[in-house]
C-alpha cells in the first residue's frame, strides 16, 4: 500500500485547502462573464461560497450518518458500486479541471506580465516540475508546504490590497446589486464551482487528517475563509475599477498590484506579489492533482498512487498546455464546466447525500424495530 | 540514493531543454523613461522616447543623462520595432513613467487609439502618468533633459508631489484614465496635467549643440493657450521664467469621453479639484478689503459632500470644507475673522460657479458628478439606458463653502 498519505494536523490540513479556495477563486475567475452585468462579483461570491458551505455540510452529515469513512465508501453506499465509481471519477475530472484552470491561468500570467518573450511551454515546464516534485511528496508533504507558505499568501494577497488601497472608491461598485438579484444568483451558482472542489476533496483524503471530524471541520471553515477573503477582493478589485473595465481584464488582481500613483514609491513591487501568488497556485494545484489521483485509485482499488501522481500531474499540463493552443473542443469543454460545472459536480453529491440519509434512516428504524420487541412478542413472554 | 541522482538529472535536462526563460541582463536593454506622441506628417503617429541604460546610475556618465530617440510610424508596435533597429540594445517599456500626448493629438482622438492596444504586452505599466503637452510633445520630452536633472525616471513623483501642495496641476495614471474614458461616464471625465514647454534662450541653445538650431526653432513655435474661461494667466506662453527645465507643468486638459475639449489654467484647475475631491493644499489670489491681492492658503478640511437630484431638471449641491491661512495677516487686519471667511468663501462660490459652467459647454464632467448619479441606480440596465451625459447638460449646481480660518496674527506663514 502506497497512497502516499501520511498523517497531517489541523493547521496543515486548514492551510491546504484554503489556500486551494482563495486562489481558485480569486484567480480563476472569467472577467467577461463575471463582470458582464455589474460589479456585484463580491457579493455573489460571498452566496456561492454559503451554497458550496450548504452542499459540503450536507455531504458531511450524511457521510456522519451513515458512518462512511471516504467520499467513495460514502458514494457506495449512496449509489451502488457502478453509479458510484461513474461518479468518482466525474469528482476525480473535475478537480483535474480545477488544476488545468489555475496552471493555465497562471502561465498565461507570467507570460504575459513577466516574461512576455517567453513561451506558455516554457514557463509550464517550469510549474509542472515543481508540481510533481511535490505532488510526488504525497498528500502530507503538499500540506506540510502549505502551512510554510499560508503567510506568503496571505501578505501577497493583503499586501495588493492595501497598496492599491488609495484609488478605492465606493461609486465603482454601482449599481450595487449588478443586474439584478437573479442575475447574480446566476453568477453566484456558476462560482460555487471555485469552492466546492477544494472542500470536496478533503473528504477524500479523510485518512490523512485523522478521519471524518477533522475533514468536515477543515472544509468548512476552508469554506468560510476562502468565501471571507475571495469576497473581499472582489470588494476591493471592485472599488478599484468600473464593471465596464473589469470586463476586459484578464487578470484584475495583477492590475491592482500596479494601481499606484507613482512608480517612484514601489517600483516593480507587482511582479514579486505575482511570484507569491504563483507558489500558493503550485501548491493549489498539487491539491488538486493529489486528491483527483487517490480518487481514481480509490475506484480501481489501487494500492500504489505513484503511477496516478505521475499520469495526473502529466495530463493536467497536458491540458494546460493544449488550452493555450486554442484547441477547440478542450476550449468548448473549459466553457461548459466553467458554466454549468457547478451542477455537475454538486447534483450526483446531493443526490446521493439525500439517498444516504433516507437509506440510513430507514436501516435506523428497522435496527430499532427489530430491538424494540413486538406485543405479540411482549405478550408470549 | 541513485535514484534521486537519476531523478535530479532528468529534471535539469528537462529544464535545459526549455532553455532559460530570458537570458538578458539588464544592462542590455534600454529603458524607456518618458514616451511621446504626436501626429506624424506621413504616418498617424510620431513617436519620441527617452531612454536609460541600465540602472539609471549617472554618477560616472559626463554626458547626456539620457537618449532620445523617436520616430514616425503606422501603430505604437511599428514604431518599437523601427526604433529598435537603430538603438544598440533592447527596447524595455516596463519603465515607462509618463506618457505625454500633443495637444493636437488629444484633440484629434490619437490617445484613443494609442491606448486600445493592450498595454501589458508592451510591459507598459498602468501607473505611468500621463500628460497633454501644450506644444509637440518630443519638444516636451527632450525639454526633460538637463544636467540638474540627473535621472529622469525620479521626475514623475516630482510632479504629482507638486499637484499635491499646490493644487496647479492634477495627476492621471494610466489606470486612473482607463477607468473614467471607459466607464460609461460613471466616474466622471478626465483632467489631465497640462504640460508648459518653455524654450531657453539663443546663449543656453548653443551649449546644447545636440539639437539643430533651426530645427528646434522650427518645432517650438507654439501660440499662448487660452482656456476655456478666456483666462491666459498661468498658461504656456504667458509665464515669463528663465532656467529650470524646459518642460513643466501647470494647469490641466479637460476631456469628452477621450478627446481634449478644452484647458484650465492653474487656478481654475485648483477650483476643480476642490469640487471633485483631489484637493489637498492650496494657495489662491483674491481681493479682500482695500487689498487687490491676498495670497490665502487653503487646505481640504474633509471630502466634498455632494447632493446630486435627478430628474427633467437635475441639480445638484456641493458643500465644500477648507481651512485658510491669510499669508499676510496685517493686509486684513482691519477686518473681524468672519468678514474674512466670507470674502473667501463668496469668490470661491463665484468662481467654482463659473469654473462649472464653462466645463459644462465643453460637456466635460470633471467635476465627476457621474459618480453621484451612478450610485442612484438600482441594476445596471436603468443605469445604461438612461443617457446621463445627456441629463449632465442640463444639471444645474451650486457651491457652499465653508472656511475656516486659521487666523493668528502673531505668525506668517513663512514662520
Amino acid at each position: 500500500m502506497n497512497l502516499k498519505q501520511g498523517r497531517i494536523g489541523y493547521q496543515e490540513a486548514l492551510s491546504v485547502v484554503t489556500i486551494a479556495s482563495v486562489v481558485s477563486a480569486v484567480f480563476t475567475t472569467d472577467s467577461e462573464k463575471l463582470y458582464a452585468k455589474g460589479n456585484s462579483a463580491w457579493l455573489s461570491m460571498l452566496i456561492s461560497a454559503f451554497i458550496a458551505l450548504i452542499v459540503f455540510e450536507l455531504v458531511v452529515y450524511a457521510m456522519r450518518v451513515s458512518k462512511t469513512q471516504s467520499l467513495y465508501a460514502f458514494l457506495c453506499y449512496g449509489l451502488g458500486k457502478q453509479l458510484a465509481a461513474a461518479v468518482a471519477l466525474l469528482v476525480s475530472g473535475m478537480l483535474l479541471c480545477c488544476a488545468v484552470s489555475l496552471l493555465a491561468r497562471f502561465t498565461l500570467m507570467v507570460g504575459r506580465f513577466v516574461f512576455p518573450q517567453a513561451g506558455e511551454k516554457t514557463i509550464l515546464l517550469y510549474f509542472m516540475l515543481a508540481v510533481l516534485v511535490l505532488v510526488y511528496l504525497g498528500w502530507e508533504g503538499v500540506a506540510r508546504t502549505a502551512r510554510l507558505f499560508l503567510w506568503l499568501l496571505v501578505a501577497a494577497l493583503v499586501g495588493a490590497l492595501a497598496l492599491a488601497s488609495y484609488g478605492y472608491e465606493l461609486h465603482r461598485l454601482a449599481p450595487f446589486l449588478g443586474d439584478g438579484f437573479s442575475s447574480m444568483l446566476q453568477n453566484a451558482a456558476s462560482e460555487v464551482l471555485l469552492f466546492l472542489p477544494a472542500m470536496v476533496g478533503m473528504l477524500i483524503v479523510t485518512r490523512g487528517v485523522h478521519g471524518m471530524k477533522t475533514a468536515g471541520r477543515t472544509g468548512y471553515m476552508a469554506g468560510l475563509i476562502g468565501g471571507i477573503i475571495a469576497a473581499l477582493c472582489q470588494f476591493c478589485v471592485g472599488m478599484t475599477y468600473s464593471y465596464q473595465d473589469l470586463a476586459q481584464m484578464h487578470s484584475p488582481m495583477f492590475r491592482l498590484t500596479m494601481g499606484f500613483k507613482s512608480a517612484g514609491y514601489f517600483p516593480r513591487l507587482d511582479t514579486l506579489l505575482l511570484f507569491g501568488w504563483v507558489m500558493s497556485a503550485v501548491l493549489a494545484a498539487c491539491y488538486y492533482v493529489y486528491t483527483a489521483s487517490l480518487m481514481y485509485a480509490n475506484v480501481f482499488a489501487q494500492e500504489d498512487i505513484r503511477p496516478n501522481l505521475a499520469a495526473f500531474t502529466a495530463l493536467a499540463g497536458g491540458l494546460a498546455l493544449l488550452s493555450h493552443s486554442g484547441v477547440a473542443w478542450l476550449k468548448a469543454a473549459l466553457d461548459f464546466i466553467g458554466r454549468q460545472g457547478y451542477a455537475l459536480l454538486a447534483a450526483p453529491l446531493v443526490l446521493c447525500a439525500a439517498l444516504t440519509i433516507f437509506r440510513a434512516k430507514t436501516a435506523d428504524k428497522n435496527d430499532k424495530n427489530k430491538s424494540e420487541p413486538s406485543k405479540e412478542e411482549e405478550k408470549e413472554a | 540514493m541513485s535514484k534521486r541522482f537519476w531523478a535530479l538529472a532528468f529534471f535539469a535536462l528537462l529544464l535545459c531543454s526549455a532553455g532559460c526563460i530570458e537570458n538578458k541582463s539588464p544592462d542590455e536593454y534600454g529603458y524607456a523613461l518618458v514616451i511621446g506622441i504626436d501626429e506624424g506628417e506621413e504616418k498617424p503617429y510620431y513617436i519620441s522616447m527617452l531612454l536609460q541604460r541600465g540602472n539609471g546610475n549617472t554618477e560616472n556618465s559626463q554626458g547626456e543623462v539620457c537618449a532620445y530617440a523617436a520616430v514616425e510610424c503606422a501603430n505604437f508596435f511599428e514604431g518599437i520595432d523601427l526604433l529598435e533597429s537603430t538603438l544598440p540594445y533592447s527596447l524595455n517599456l516596463s519603465r515607462a513613467t509618463a506618457l505625454i500626448i500633443s495637444e493636437q493629438a488629444a484633440r484629434a482622438g490619437l490617445l484613443e487609439d494609442f491606448l486600445s492596444v493592450s498595454l501589458s504586452t508592451l510591459q507598459i505599466r498602468y501607473y505611468a502618468n500621463l500628460v497633454v503637452a501644450h506644444s509637440r510633445a518630443d519638444d516636451y520630452v527632450r525639454g526633460l533633459q538637463s544636467e540638474m536633472n540627473p535621472n529622469v525616471a525620479k521626475l514623475q513623483y516630482t510632479f504629482v508631489e507638486y499637484g499635491e501642495i499646490t493644487g496647479l496641476a492634477p495627476s492621471v495614471t494610466l489606470a486612473e484614465f482607463y477607468d473614467r474614458a471607459w466607464s460609461g461616464a460613471g466616474s466622471g471625465d478626465v483632467m489631465m496635467p497640462l504640460g508648459a514647454f518653455t524654450p531657453q534662450d539663443e546663449s543656453e541653445d548653443e551649449q546644447q549643440p545636440t539639437i539643430p538650431k533651426e530645427e528646434k526653432q522650427k518645432s517650438q513655435q507654439q501660440e499662448p493657450a487660452v482656456d476655456i474661461l478666456g483666462d491666459s494667466m498661468f498658461l504656456p506662453g504667458s509665464i515669463n521664467k528663465e532656467g529650470g527645465l524646459e518642460s513643466g507643468m501647470m494647469g490641466s486638459a479637460i476631456f469628452y469621453d477621450r478627446h481634449v475639449v478644452g484647458l484650465l489654467n492653474g487656478p481654475h484647475t485648483l477650483l476643480v479639484m476642490m469640487a471633485n475631491g483631489q484637493f489637498e493644499h492650496g494657495r489662491i489670489q483674491l481681493a479682500i478689503g482695500d487689498e487687490q491681492s491676498v495670497s490665502v492658503s487653503l487646505t481640504a478640511r474633509k471630502a466634498p459632500r455632494v447632493k446630486l437630484e435627478l430628474g427633467e431638471k437635475s441639480s445638484a449641491h456641493f458643500a465644500i470644507s477648507l481651512s485658510a491661512l491669510v499669508e499676510r495677516p496685517e493686509a486684513v487686519a482691519h477686518l473681524s475673522e468672519q468678514e474674512v471667511e466670507d470674502y473667501i468663501s463668496a469668490y470661491l462660490e463665484r468662481e467654482l460657479l463659473r469654473v462649472y459652467e464653462a466645463c459644462k459647454q465643453q460637456k466635460s464632467d470633471v467635476f465627476a458628478l457621474g459618480k453621484h448619479a451612478v450610485v442612484q441606480f438600482e441594476s445596471v440596465e436603468q443605469w445604461e439606458a438612461y443617457d446621463w451625459k445627456s441629463a449632465y447638460e442640463n444639471t444645474s449646481v451650486s457651491f457652499s463653502v465653508d472656511v475656516a480660518l486659521e487666523y493668528n496674527p502673531t505668525r506668517s506663514r513663512l514662520e
